[in-house]
């Protein structure tokens, strides 16, 4: 019975072992210094699965200067890599499907490891809502960080390598990521970017833009209606623009510049508001980041900026429903815009180029100016309603189902 | 602490095992005995240390009235009195703590009272330590048990592989273990078995249990929001389920014998492929046995048994199968469960009554009736699983309208049944329909006590037997490994609340 244990612990150290050498070598999170062989382990593909945990060992690694935060849009549309950005490096640390909590816990991790000099927060109506406040279960394991943003126990980065040694998740990650090298699945660059290239495929393969869209909007449509009616609605709004006021405090407590961005949605998107119902609200709620951004006690490092009203751009026309051929300049579908637009925005708030692409694209928030600002939206809006009567129809078909218009 | 915790694996185990074997070997063995009840208080206490003076009393409390019905040899007239007083304190503990609410909630809502409604924390365990002490008092009254020391007694109550959520033990088979001197030696072959016992358990719940779960869980959870489940989400839910709380319980079980085992401590066997089963009589002589074992001893028999009227002795079955589903939860769709549970067994008996009364002249092939038997058997299980773990009778009732097929048959919701699923459970189903248990894996090696007969015997196949050699070293090792390796969030036992 002795030589059978001893040939036990041989057989677990030998598995243990096995384990661990899989996962440094395929290095599905990019965490490790090792040759990237192509086909084998070129791509690190552990982000499609394990996002939280793969961008909390990313910030580790790179500590960025300039951290950009978000959802899905910023994810795959704004490039650290863009010129405008001085300080370096710059890391995209959004995180598809985020909300206003899940991305100050990875602002504070941020904070905490590399002390950054300027953040990217970007934002839409759909990160405060109720749903996307609750906790992430990976952030008790990806981050070194607790609630409070202090890395208060050492124990938290051993377990964390732990796991990316040993863990059945990162055996798993590892497998998908050598099996999947030549497959078209999302490839996540280093900066932190969400390559778009196998987004348009998909969106392609899946019937085009225009159906991509109507896909996207049906999906916001049931989703904001069912968030705005829930007796959870306020409470969580509200406690959304605390975490969000508490942020820009901590930036200007910690001297970094602040950039807040409310997204570039298509002008289909904006109307899908004013469709809901949901307009009065929408315009509220640029009145609270606006409040937010003017409280700083910074306001000469803190800037609101908002791409989301009508412009050349935002207006580009879509192809056809069920057209796989034509490709759009600036958008995947009207919630998700390309990284051209993305490099358009950060152009505009950097100064440079500006204006070149887009007439009318953009502007910068301020208290003074904000009443007139939204009456312009408002009226540029209405414009592009009387000059867009088939998107018109089709978007009021889309309310109605929903019990609007 | 759980058993699949990096806590217990890495610092509370060896630590105790360290400690045990050093005693031992410095021929302590009482001075173990107290050091390993100890170390259970502490295991307890690791979840809430509040709950630990509540243990203590109880222990204290059962010892000092089973210690005065040993005292005489034979019985005295208070002696009735005193068990009594012992049965109803242990059921008033049990009473407060775990049906207090439950009571008050449904005398308002049957009654129309404003009764309070307390909000308990349920202690973990109360039912195993107090079902167990309760048959040690019984015992004791019919001056069945010898008398044991303090020391022992606690260790008995305490000892942490069982603590939580059993095996159900019985005094007669575990205490006398505690004075045998081999235990305090420290034994190659014990710690061989103890730990490949160990590995599949963890294997079952961290792999298997915790895997199907995410299939089970939003199925219910749908239902309880109110939304209609197609025919294939809804049997889906259930039989992922059916198979969670399989590989749940039985890994936990499976566990607590392995660590028993690298005590020395050879624990009964709880489980014996229950799905296997060709009636529900067979299957509750597979499932959770030592908790069968118990209600038949010391509920089903002293209400009189089957030695009455078919009448009396069908409403003994349903009283007991009522307590026994009301002791697993405070709860209406326990309640149900057992009583659902219980009309089977009445069914069952009527059926074997008129079989051999009646129906014995028509044969059906032995292969052909064992498998409908099999699967009849299985289908009512799974049915009565839902009424188990259904948050609400809304919500069971809502997927067994989906498995009837009244939302529809031939949808298919990806959100809730895929082909991953699917795999998962054909897997699962060729597991527990084929595979042996660790009785039989181990059967050369006194794996088990036997809870029923027969039980600790050889595998259908003779690859299935367990040896000391390269091959199963093997086995084992990948089975630990693949459990470890998956332990990155900690699931609790479904067991643990009740």
């Amino acid at each position: 019975m002795k030589t059978y244990l001893i040939r036990l612990l041989i057989s677990v150290i030998g598995i243990l072992s096995a384990i661990a050498g899989i996962n440094i070598f395929i290095n599905p999170y990019g965490y490790f210094d090792v040759p990237r062989i192509a086909g084998v382990n070129k791509l690190t593909l552990g982000f499609n699965h394990h996002l939280p945990l793969a961008k909390a060992l990313a910030i580790s690694h790179i500590r960025p200067a300039t951290v950009i935060v978000g959802n899905s849009r910023a994810e795959a549309g704004y490039d650290p890599d863009h010129s405008s950005f001085n300080e370096r490096p710059a890391y995209n640390l959004a995180l598809g499907g985020a909300g206003i909590g899940q991305m100050r816990r990875y602002l504070l991790e941020a904070i905490a490891i590399g002390k950054p000099r300027h953040v990217l927060l970007t934002l839409d109506y759909t990160m405060f809502d109720a749903s996307v406040l609750k906790p992430v279960k990976q952030e008790d394991i990806a981050l070194l960080t607790d609630e409070s943003g202090k890395i208060s126990d050492a124990s938290r980065k051993w377990r964390r390598l732990a796991i990316i040694l040993f863990s059945g998740t990162t055996l798993a990650d590892s497998w998908w990521s050598l099996t999947h090298q030549k497959k078209p699945v999302a490839i996540y660059l280093p900066s932190g970017l969400r390559d778009e290239a196998s987004d348009m495929d998909q969106v392609m393969r899946e019937g085009g833009h225009r159906s991509a869209s109507l896909r996207v909007e049906a999906t916001f449509l049931a989703a904001t209606l069912r968030n705005v009616a829930s007796p959870e609605y306020r409470r969580s709004y509200e406690e959304a623009l605390a975490q969000l006021r508490a942020l820009a405090a901590l930036m200007a407590e910690q001297d970094i510049k602040l950039t807040l961005v409310i997204n570039p949605i298509h002008a289909r998107h904006n109307y899908l508001y004013d469709a809901a119902g949901l307009w009065p609200a929408y315009e509220a709620w640029k009145r609270d980041l606006m409040t937010i951004a003017a409280a700083s006690p910074r306001p000469d490092r803190a800037a609101l900026w908002d791409f989301s009203g009508v412009s050349a751009c935002t207006a580009e026309p879509m192809p056809a429903n069920g057209d796989t051929t034509a490709r759009m300049r600036w958008y995947r579908e009207t919630s998700h815009f390309r990284v051209a637009l993305g490099n358009e925005v950060l152009d505009r708030i950097s100064g440079s180029r500006e204006g070149r692409n887009c007439a009318g694209f953009g502007m910068r928030l301020e208290s003074a100016t904000l009443t007139a600002d939204l009456a312009r939206q408002r009226k540029a809006l209405d414009r592009w309603i009387g000059e867009n009567p088939e998107y018109v129809a089709e978007i009021d078909a889309m309310a109605r189902t929903y019990g609007r218009r | 602490m759980l058993f699949n915790s990096y806590e217990f694996l890495f610092a509370f185990l060896p630590a105790a095992l360290f400690c045990f074997f050093l005693l031992g070997r410095l021929e302590k063995p009482l001075a173990a005995v107290g050091f390993l009840s100890v170390a259970s208080l502490a295991f307890y206490a690791w979840w809430n240390p509040l709950y630990l003076p509540l243990l203590l009393g109880s222990i204290v409390f059962n010892y000092a009235v089973g210690r005065h019905l040993c005292k005489n040899p034979q019985q005295l007239a208070s002696d009735k009195a005193v068990l009594w007083l012992g049965i109803v304190g242990n059921l008033l503990l049990l009473g407060y703590f775990k049906y207090a609410g439950f009571f008050a909630i449904s005398a308002n809502s049957l009654f129309g009272t404003h009764l309070p409604i307390a909000q308990i924390v349920l202690p973990l365990g109360i039912s195993f330590f107090t079902f167990t002490q309760i048959a040690y008092l019984v015992d004791a009254y019919r001056k069945e048990v010898r008398e044991y020391s303090f020391v022992h007694y606690a260790l008995f109550v305490t000892f942490f592989p069982h603590l939580i959520a059993g095996p159900v033990l019985h005094h007669a088979e575990i205490m006398p273990q505690f004075g045998q001197p081999g235990t305090f030696r420290l034994n190659a072959e014990n710690f061989a078995i103890g730990l490949s016992i160990f590995a599949i358990g963890l294997f079952k719940k961290v792999v298997l249990a915790d895997g199907i779960a995410e299939f089970a869980t939003p199925v219910f959870a749908a239902a309880q929001q109110g939304q209609p489940l197609t025919f294939l989400a809804a049997w889906g839910g259930a039989l992922s389920y059916t198979f969670q709380l399989y590989f749940d319980f039985s890994g936990y079980s499976d566990m607590a014998i392995g660590l028993a085992r690298l005590f020395g401590i050879v624990f009964p066997a709880n489980f014996n492929s229950p799905y296997q089963a060709t009636s529900i009589i067979d299957f509750w002589r597979r499932w959770h046995m030592t908790l069968s074992r118990f209600l038949r001893d010391y509920l089903y028999i002293p209400l009189g048994g089957s030695r009455c009227s078919p009448i009396r002795c069908h409403a003994n079955l349903m009283a007991t199968m009522l307590l026994g589903g009301l002791w697993h939860g405070a709860g209406w769709t326990f309640v149900l469960w057992g009583g659902l549970h219980g009309l089977y067994l009445v069914i069952n008996h009527f059926w074997r009554a008129l079989r051999e009364r009646h129906l014995a002249a028509i044969r059906v092939p032995d292969m052909l009736g064992r498998w409908l038997g099999r699967l009849l058997t299985f289908l009512a299980v799974v049915v009565a699983w839902v009424f188990f773990r259904a948050e609400s009778m809304d919500a069971a009732l809502a997927i067994l309208r989906g498995m009837a097929g009244l939302n529809g048959v031939t949808k298919v919701d990806p959100n809730y049944f895929g082909i991953l699923e699917l795999k998962w459970l054909l897997s699962l189903f060729i597991i527990v329909w084929s595979l042996p248990n660790i009785q039989h894996i181990f059967y050369r090696y006194r794996p088990a006590l036997e809870t029923y007969p027969g039980e600790v015997s050889p595998p259908r196949q003779r690859w299935q037997i367990w040896q000391p050699d390269m091959k199963w070293a093997l086995v084992t090792a990948s089975l630990l490994m693949l459990a470890l390796i998956n332990i990155t969030h900690l699931s609790e036992f479904l067991y643990y609340q009740f």
